[in-house]
């Protein structure tokens, strides 16, 4: 266990601090290398000091990249994040040299609101970011390497960055704008990430039972995409615990969980809720027909139908013309503006949009008839 | 079905944790609206899903369910004979957290502060809401000397359904199956019947047993649903059903019974297998939260507010509309909720003519079934929700081969809409 005095803050400028760059591999790392998470997102761009930058999402995804030394005292970073995911950024300067890397959560000044939570859905520029380089700098009261505080920036955030409020942050459970990765839960001066003990119960953490989170991330191993946060997620991990033994061959840990990228939702975010006509009435035929309209399984699929076809197909319905007696029944509970009011909503809903493309859908309906 | 809690937080609950105290808090000038549900089963797992799906990045929602997996209590008879297994119904919680970006938190609720607008959960925690639904589902009325260890109801699906296979499939030719039919309301009304049905089905045609007797013992005057049909498969099946029987105690061990019929002297029937689904009420929570009058909790049925506390939304079983206790209906009733919750905290009003439905499909043997369904209106008169008139509701169907299919399908989409 590593022990440092605690340090009191210095008064050095940001011009000192710049003049003090030069320290640390500032090797350009291509996060795109085979393997690695690629998220279909939004960069985050900047210049920093030799650093090594990180970004903890709220999905459990983990990236990563070192800045590029181009000679200059403010080196250029690009790092890709989900978009629309929040995100913590981590910046750590010295990142080679353990007795002096200063690690540095960032904060992100918006107007009157200060979070550590990013939300981009579009290029975001950092612009330059001040960070130690001298261990002397920082207030660091158990020694971990860790400031105390996040550094709070104000860059220009664009239109569709949100800087975010939460009362519930799963990656930094007590809202300080320290990560639960780099916290020091047990007070040892060994953040959680480097501590193989977190909870000083004296069992390791790698055969602890009551540990759910192997990459101390604050994210539950069952809803972590990337369980060891080694920037490749689950589904394409061989190996999610990082132990060196391949999951087929790991009795320890395997993550039943993996899930396919396709799956998540860009949300459009909404700042003010409308009221979307006819959406809740439609939203009373997913029970049966699937989730706005798309069926997982051989019943219809009610999206994509052009207003009148659906309109239509009800009347006949509700006329006992069709021989479904349960759609007959069911229409019957709904008036002729509900039918065009559901109609017209549905037939904005487009198939192509489903989670589920045509190919699961054959194959849902082949195992739905086969197997039930 | 273990619990899980988080060590994080149990360590910052013991005050481990003391980077939080050393640092100062930073000003939060802007929080977004917090939802917080508690309850994972077919209304609160609805909730959670649709208000983010329509409430996108503008809400927070934290889903707080003690288990990490949800079996599902429908299509779960069909686990008594063979035709599925409880694996085959059970839903996990991820794309909850990884497709809609929801906060899973597996742990129970303790307390609600509803002043301060914060839950305190089992493990010490405490999260913080805006608007609070809760979907806990349905709890049991005790009974004398019953210990569904040893008896199992069977009416929450998962160990329970597995105790109640197991039992059944140690039956032999000649041995007796006694079951009891809850007061109304209870979750799933079919649910009884049909499993009366699946099981005699199982015990003549799968185990070829034709002197084992099915008993069922109905608190209610008439079978409450389908009521021609089920007599029709009742004497099909040669069950014995009994009506206006009410359950004095248990002896779990002897796997015997006391009961009066039409409020007649006590009779103690002794069954080799003898399943008791005990009358049922609003979760715990909900009174210890103060939130129910009689059995269950009073709601607006135009966004499922308590009418005895705001910014409390109660769904699914619980609730005290008069509407069905089902998977079914809970999943629509929470949408309704979650598009009322978003628009208030827009400061808009409710929908004013709501919409819900009911379908239901029953098995009665391994290869046929029947259904079930209704569209509920809102009556602003009475301010309660009701049948739609004129249109012949609950609408059922006969038993057949292409129902049993049928019901896949519908339970298929109803789980993905849950659960996907």
């Amino acid at each position: 266990m590593k022990m440092r005095g605690p340090f009191i803050l210095s008064s050095l400028s940001a011009a000192l601090l710049l003049a003090a760059c030069g320290g640390g591999g500032s090797t350009s790392t291509d996060i795109t290398d085979d393997g690695a998470a690629t998220p279909t997102g939004a960069v985050i761009t900047g210049t920093v000091p030799g650093t090594l930058i990180e970004a903890f999402c709220t999905d459990g995804s983990y990236y990563s990249v070192s800045s590029t030394d181009d000679g200059s005292a403010e080196h250029p970073f690009s790092l890709t994040v989900p978009s629309g995911m929040d995100c913590h950024l981590v910046m750590t300067t010295n990142e080679d040299d353990p007795d002096n890397k200063i690690i540095t959560p960032i904060s992100i000044q918006s107007g009157s609101t200060i979070s550590s939570l990013i939300n981009t859905q579009v290029p975001f520029n950092l612009g330059y970011v001040p960070l130690a380089l001298n261990i002397d700098d920082i207030v660091d009261t158990n020694g971990d390497g860790v400031v105390d505080t996040p550094l709070t920036i104000e860059p220009e955030v664009p239109d569709g960055t949100v800087i975010r409020e939460v009362t519930f942050d799963v990656l930094d459970d007590d809202q300080d704008g320290i990560p639960n990765v780099y916290e020091d839960d047990d007070d040892d001066g060994e953040y959680n990430l480097e501590d193989d003990d977190d909870d000083n119960d004296g069992i390791l953490d790698d055969d602890d039972e009551d540990d759910h989170d192997r990459d101390d991330d604050g994210v539950d191993d069952l809803y972590d995409r990337d369980d060891d946060n080694d920037g490749i997620y689950d589904d394409e991990d061989d190996d999610d615990d990082n132990d060196g033994v391949r999951d087929e061959d790991d009795d320890d840990h395997d993550d039943d969980y993996d899930t396919s990228s396709s799956t998540t939702t860009d949300y459009t975010p909404v700042s003010a809720y409308t009221v979307t006509p006819g959406r809740l009435l439609a939203a009373q035929c997913a029970q049966c027909h699937g989730t706005n309209g798309q069926s997982v399984n051989s019943w219809d699929s009610i999206a994509g139908e052009s207003a009148a076809e659906l309109v239509e197909e009800m009347m006949e319905f509700k006329s006992g013309g069709e021989d479904e007696p349960i759609m007959e029944a069911q229409a019957h509970g709904y008036s002729t503006a509900e039918i065009e009011a559901l109609a017209a909503w549905l037939a904005t809903q487009s198939y192509s949009d489903s989670d589920y493309d045509e190919n699961d859908s054959d194959e849902d309906d082949e195992s739905e008839e086969g197997e039930d | 079905m273990n619990t899980q809690i988080s060590r994080r937080t149990l360590l910052k609950a013991l005050g481990l944790g003391t980077a939080a105290m050393l640092t100062p808090q930073i000003l939060r000038a802007e929080t977004l609206p917090q939802i917080v549900v508690v309850g994972g089963g077919f209304a609160g797992a609805t909730a959670a899903k649709y208000l983010k799906m329509w409430g996108g990045l503008g809400v927070e929602v934290t889903l707080i369910e003690p288990n990490t997996t949800y079996v599902s209590p429908i299509l779960s008879n069909l686990v008594l004979n063979n035709q599925k297994s409880t694996d085959d119904l059970q839903f996990t919680y991820v794309n909850h957290s990884n497709q809609y970006g929801i906060n899973m938190i597996h742990d129970s609720v303790n307390s609600i502060d509803e002043t301060a607008q914060i839950v305190t959960l089992h493990n010490g925690s405490t999260v913080n809401y805006d608007r609070l639904i809760l979907a806990p589902g349905i709890d049991f009325i005790e009974i004398d000397g019953l210990d569904s260890d040893k008896v199992p109801h069977a009416w929450k699906a998962g160990v329970q359904t597995n105790l109640l296979k197991d039992q059944i499939d140690l039956m032999q030719d000649g041995d007796h199956f006694v079951m009891t039919v809850p007061a109304a309301p209870y979750r799933c009304p079919p649910g009884p019947y049909e499993r009366a049905c699946v099981v005699a089905d199982y015990l003549k045609n799968a185990k070829g047993f034709t002197n084992c007797q099915v008993t069922v013992l109905d608190a209610n005057a008439d079978i409450t649903i389908e009521t021609a049909m089920f007599h029709e498969q009742f004497e099909g099946y040669g069950i014995n059903y009994r009506s206006n029987v009410s359950v004095q105690s248990v002896d779990s061990d002897a796997r015997s019974i006391t009961i009066s019929e039409n409020g007649g002297v006590a009779e103690v029937l002794t069954s080799t297998v003898l399943n008791v689904i005990p009358n049922q009420k609003a979760g715990k929570l909900l009174f210890d939260a103060g939130l129910t009058s009689g059995n269950w909790a009073p709601v607006n049925p135009l966004d499922y507010q308590s009418t005895m506390a705001s910014n409390i939304h109660i769904i699914g079983d619980s609730q005290g509309t008069g509407q069905p206790k089902a998977g079914h209906q809970g999943n629509s009733e929470a949408k309704v909720c979650a598009d009322a919750v978003l628009r208030s905290l827009q400061g808009l009003a409710p929908d004013p003519a709501p919409k819900t439905n009911s379908a239901c499909y029953s098995p009665v043997s391994s290869s046929s079934a029947s259904w079930l369904t209704a569209v509920y209106e809102y009556n602003a008169t009475t301010g309660q929700m009701q049948l739609v008139p004129d249109a012949g509701y609950p609408a059922a169907a006969e038993p057949t081969a292409e129902n049993y299919q049928s019901m896949f399908n519908w339970a298929g989409n109803l789980f993905a809409d849950t659960f996907s």
